[in-house]
């Protein structure tokens, strides 16, 4: 059960106004912006930092035990065309070498424009919530204070004023919070103005005094300085003793700690709005004026804690259940599987994976040979956790995201035409042969354009062996070429950087003590995840040749290219055969195994960059497309799995949409082929209908099904019960759901292949 | 020798304890009015044609060698008689219109097919259910697939109305862990009228199935008006009364899956659509069954 207070916000968040806006954030940053502007930028960064947080109004709620909201207000036409105004005057008409001035790595146009280069931070990335807690605001303050009257940086003006900005920006922090204090008192709020007090210097002794700390970090962070995505780190963990402490104490009991995580939990959801940020189109994207209304923070739970030890605790299983019983998108709670997790919580994690709680469930045993291969060491690998849209990360030891999503079909459309593409856009797919790796695309990290290949030496392919060697070879030279890019434009920022100190600089390890930011190089890692986009289908590709021209010679090498370059025009029949070759996803060796070829070529070159960068960033390979499948498709020709021009590729580690028809299991084997023990993140979408799960009897299906994926290899998983709205999806795109199965009454069936009134009956008895 | 299979179904989680994959043999000698796999009663392959996907390409008669298939103004026709069941025109459909229903397998095809869930299985505790159609009607073919999932110690289960001489289902016996037994209704003329078959053969089998102490889920199709007379219900339970290794009966009530299925194979006559039986029915039934445990 839920405690009353959570559940009404619960419900009023779900009627909560697209247009609600912080907007005396706005008004406030405008004003000490211009206040502070010639003010160095630390210590202008913390002034403005300073002057919000002393203005904004503060809002507690009834009933709540962990306080701190912002409020907001449906902004007047006035209001708006100011706010947007601003946006133009930051970011449009300003060439992509300015913004690299500014900033260097942002996301898309609709994720900047409401940023404030000189207030600005990327987020992406976890704290050292841990020394946050047990040490406190003092501490982090006194500590920049010490160093910067050590006299140890007083030559490097920019390391100075990077530590004092850092001082005034903790002081900040600590006003804060004693404002809630006050308000709390004179609320008559005793115990709330008690801890408000206690933490705004001082660590955390109890449980709830960590969780208030925690959250007034974050929503100063976040809805304040527009840093968000945050990766909590492992939460079971680093809260566990003061859990424990309060057991003994007996200041609290089992269901009271509950109570106060889903009130977190909550406080987590309840600062987003409904937007969904890939979608740019979506009204409430383009008219929402906040810095972050989207972003998920994500929770990490269980996992081992050094070898053979689980960590797995009682924290855990409260924490499971809290995100069971309240079924938000957010946060998101990350459950580290590894061999030997305890079989009860395992249930549990499964119970409200099938209840569509938002659970995500990764593999240690995967993943820490994997980070470890591309240079995460021993002493921090148990540690790691992700953030948004499945980015690794070691927590409090590297910055924010730097990412680029490579689309791994390109490099075959090279392979298959002698490092050049196929054809120049007549066939209704975006080709546009001048793209390449220019500033804006290496700024928003989106390899979705059209790059010139390596066109000398490419000898018409004789084996499968050839073939196979051409294609890794055009995925070498692009990404080689990105990097030599990328590391220019890295030091370029690294220079634009010096005494840049933002928000997330006052909490991780390292930068402090360096006086300089993450960016810079203040933190122990830095990487930049290199999202490997459309395996699948590249997978598809090269065993659609292999079958075709090396093994039942069907169709010449050249037949299909000169195919591919007319989007099959007159060629029907060859691209019914080839869309008739077996897929990725149906458990077929001959097929699969190119997953290995494509994601070993992927990780060789990614490896081989990480021994030859001369930059400060490392790379790591990750399997992931996030949904820009559909724009890499957009610039691609006709592949040789069938796929028309334009079309999209295939999505995360997904096979191609629909090509999977053989059953979960055969598609849990496919992907488990994929050697993961060198890939370091991306989601698999699993999608099942209620009734093959349901009961006690379905839940041990449900956990044996995934705990075998995650024995035989599998990184990744999520669960998408299906419910009314996606059966009806069904019913209009069969194609994309021919793995969906049913049951009716005592039978099993494929819910495409059922009947129309059939299927009518089935959605009619589907309530969610 | 090769059994002839229409569908293979893995991840299944209703026929039988665990995970399981369930292997459907095609051809059957009980043919229910209401079957909702009526594809699989005739023992050959069968050619679906879902008319809904259908673009009237034409494609399929021009690869047709026999005729079977012509464009006639501009659609689509299909001459049944004609068909050789070459399987030529399926691959040359481009829109999934066309499907050969039903693939010989060998022994070692299906059995390859089956191991790749092994660890699912294992996991589970589930395993390989033999279903249909009537699998006891390739009994041979059958008796090689039990042999070897018990050699590697899966768990099986045989999916069977038991219209077929003793002996052939005293032969595999030894190999079958568990016997999903279809009861179709207890009184001999309507079952007759029912299914085409009267249940004389059945019972006793069924009778000496229960002496041999292997065990056994009953599984009965309930449809309004056909058999779902409380005599029958209370027949069925008596009949079952003694029976020490009965672990469940499951109840299914009537569902129109058949209807729709039937209309997708021109060698098939469209089936008749029957009603489920009213939900206290079902609830007094399982009622009976439970008492009578
Ligand atoms: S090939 Fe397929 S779509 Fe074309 S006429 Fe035949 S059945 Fe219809
Ligand atoms: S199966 Fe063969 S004979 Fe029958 S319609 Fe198709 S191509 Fe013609």
């Amino acid at each position: 059960m839920l405690p009353k207070h959570v559940e009404k916000s619960i419900a009023k968040w779900f009627e909560k106004d697209g247009e609600a806006t912080f907007f005396e954030r706005i008004e406030l940053q405008q004003e000490a912006a211009e206040k502070y502007k010639n003010d160095a930028y630390a210590p202008r960064y913390s002034r403005i930092l300073n002057h919000i947080l002393e203005n904004i109004t503060l809002v507690i709620k009834e009933g709540e035990n962990i306080v701190g909201d912002v409020f907001e207000i449906i902004p007047n036409d006035d209001q708006r065309e100011w706010a947007e105004s601003l946006s133009e005057e930051w970011w449009e008409d300003v060439s992509e070498e300015e913004k690299q001035d500014r900033i260097m790595f942002y996301y898309s146009p609709g994720w900047i424009k409401r940023r404030n280069p000189i207030f600005f931070t990327f987020g992406h990335l976890s704290y050292d919530w841990n020394a946050i807690i047990t040490k406190g605001l003092d501490w982090h303050k006194e500590h920049a204070q010490e160093l910067l009257d050590s006299g140890r940086y007083s030559d490097n003006k920019d390391k100075t004023d990077f530590l004092s900005g850092a001082v005034e920006a903790y002081d900040a922090h600590t006003k804060f919070i004693r404002r809630y204090a006050e308000e709390a008192e004179n609320q008559g709020l005793k115990e709330i103005a008690g801890i408000c007090r206690k933490i705004a210097g001082g660590p955390a002794e109890t449980l709830q005094e960590a969780l208030q700390l925690l959250w007034f970090i974050v929503l100063v962070s976040q809805k304040v300085a527009g840093c968000g995505v945050f990766c909590f780190d492992r939460m079971d963990q680093y809260l566990l003793p003061f859990f424990e402490n309060d057991l003994a104490a007996e200041r609290l009991a089992e269901e009271e700690a509950f109570g106060l995580i889903v009130e977190f939990f909550n406080k987590n959801n309840e600062i987003l709005d409904h937007g969904d940020h890939m979608s740019q189109e979506s009204e409430v994207v383009k008219n929402n004026l906040e810095v972050t209304y989207d972003d998920p923070n994500y929770i990490i739970i269980a996992g081992l804690l050094s070898k053979g030890v689980s960590g797995v605790n009682k924290l855990s299983h409260l924490m499971i259940r809290a995100q069971h019983e309240m079924r938000l998108r957010n946060p998101f709670v990350v459950v580290r599987w590894h061999e030997g997790i305890d079989p009860v919580f395992w249930r549990e994690v499964c119970d409200a994976m099938r209840h569509n709680a938002t659970v995500v469930v990764y593999n240690d045993e995967t993943m820490i040979p994997a980070l470890l291969e591309f240079g995460i060491e021993a002493e921090d690998v148990y540690g790691y956790g992700y953030y948004g849209c499945n980015d690794p990360l070691i927590p409090g030891k590297e910055g924010g995201l730097r990412q680029l999503w490579v689309n791994l079909v390109w490099p075959f459309e090279l392979a298959l035409n002698g490092g050049r593409a196929l054809c120049a856009g007549e066939n209704g797919c975006v080709h546009d042969p001048e793209a390449n790796f220019g500033y804006r695309d290496r700024l928003i990290g989106l390899m979705s354009g059209v790059y010139s290949g390596d066109d000398e030496d490419n000898n018409e392919p004789e084996s499968m062996g050839d073939f196979i060697k051409l294609y890794k070879k055009q995925l070498r030279f692009l990404l080689l070429q990105y990097m030599e890019k990328m590391e220019q434009d890295y030091l370029l920022e690294q220079k634009y950087s010096a005494g840049r100190m933002r928000i997330e600089d006052l909490f991780l390890q390292g930068t402090i003590d360096e006086a300089t930011n993450w960016i810079a190089g203040g933190t122990k890692y830095h990487k930049i995840t290199m999202q490997g986009s459309g395996m699948a289908t590249a997978v598809d590709s090269l065993a659609a040749i292999d079958l075709a021209v090396f093994r039942d010679k069907k169709f010449t090498l050249s037949e299909i290219r000169e195919a591919l370059k007319t989007d099959f025009k007159d060629r029907e029949d060859l691209r019914i055969y080839l869309d008739s070759l077996p897929k990725f996803g149906n458990d077929i060796d001959e097929v699969d195994k190119y997953a290995t070829v494509v994601t070993n070529a992927f990780c060789d070159v990614v490896a081989e960059m990480n021994e030859t960068r001369t930059g400060l960033y490392s790379y790591m390979p990750t399997l992931s497309t996030d949904r820009d499948f559909t724009g890499m498709g957009a610039c691609l020709a006709a592949t040789s799995d069938g796929r028309r021009a334009g079309e999209q590729i295939s999505e995360n580690q997904s096979p191609y949409l629909g090509a999977d028809h053989s059953g979960v299991t055969a598609l849990l084997n496919s992907v488990a082929k994929v050697p993961f023990d060198r890939i370091t993140g991306g989601p698999l979408n699993v999608m099942l209908h209620p009734s093959t799960i349901d009961g006690d009897d379905g839940l041990s299906k449900l956990a044996a099904l995934f705990s075998v994926f995650m024995k035989r290899g599998g990184m990744q998983v999520q669960l998408n019960v299906v419910g009314r709205d996606e059966l009806l999806d069904a019913q209009q795109k069969p194609d994309q759901h021919k793995n969906l199965c049913v049951r009716i009454t005592g039978y099993s069936a494929y819910f495409v292949q059922m009947g129309k009134i059939a299927q009518e009956e089935l959605i009619n008895r589907t309530v969610n | 020798m090769k059994g002839l299979i229409f569908n293979i179904q893995r991840f299944s989680t209703k026929d039988g304890p665990g995970i399981r994959t369930t292997v459907f043999f095609k051809g059957c000698n009980v043919n229910c009015a209401w079957c909702h796999n009526p594809e699989s009663i005739d023992g050959d392959l069968m050619l679906r044609f879902d008319s809904k996907r259908c673009i009237n390409c034409g494609r399929c008669a021009e690869v047709c060698r026999y005729s079977a298939t012509e464009m006639i103004e501009g659609r689509r026709l299909y001459h049944l008689e004609k068909c050789t069941l070459c399987g030529d025109c399926v691959p040359a459909c481009g829109e999934g219109a066309l499907e050969m229903v039903g693939k010989n397998y060998t022994a070692e095809e299906l059995y390859s097919i089956i191991i790749k869930d092994e660890d699912f299985y294992r996991e589970s505790g589930g395993g390989v259910t033999f279903s249909g159609g009537e699998p006891l009607l390739q009994q041979e073919f059958l008796l090689d697939m039990l042999k070897r999932c018990k050699a590697a110690g899966l768990h099986t289960s045989l999916d069977t109305a038991l219209n077929v001489e003793w002996s052939s289902i005293e032969e595999v016996l030894p190999w079958v862990d568990l016997v999903l037994l279809d009861i179709k209704g207890m009184n001999s003329e309507r079952h007759l009228r029912n299914t085409g078959v009267s249940n004389e053969k059945i019972l006793e089998n069924a009778e000496k199935l229960s002496a041999t102490g292997v065990e056994i889920i009953v599984r009965m199709p309930i449809v309004k008006g056909l058999n779902d007379s409380i005599e029958e219900l209370r027949a069925a339970a008596a009949f079952l009364k003694d029976w020490q290794n009965l672990s469940a009966v499951e109840l299914l009530p009537y569902h129109s899956l058949g209807v729709d299925k039937s209309s997708e194979y021109e060698a098939l006559e469209a089936q008749k659509r029957f009603e489920a039986p009213d939900s206290d029915l079902i609830d007094k039934a399982r009622e009976l069954f439970n008492r009578s445990e």
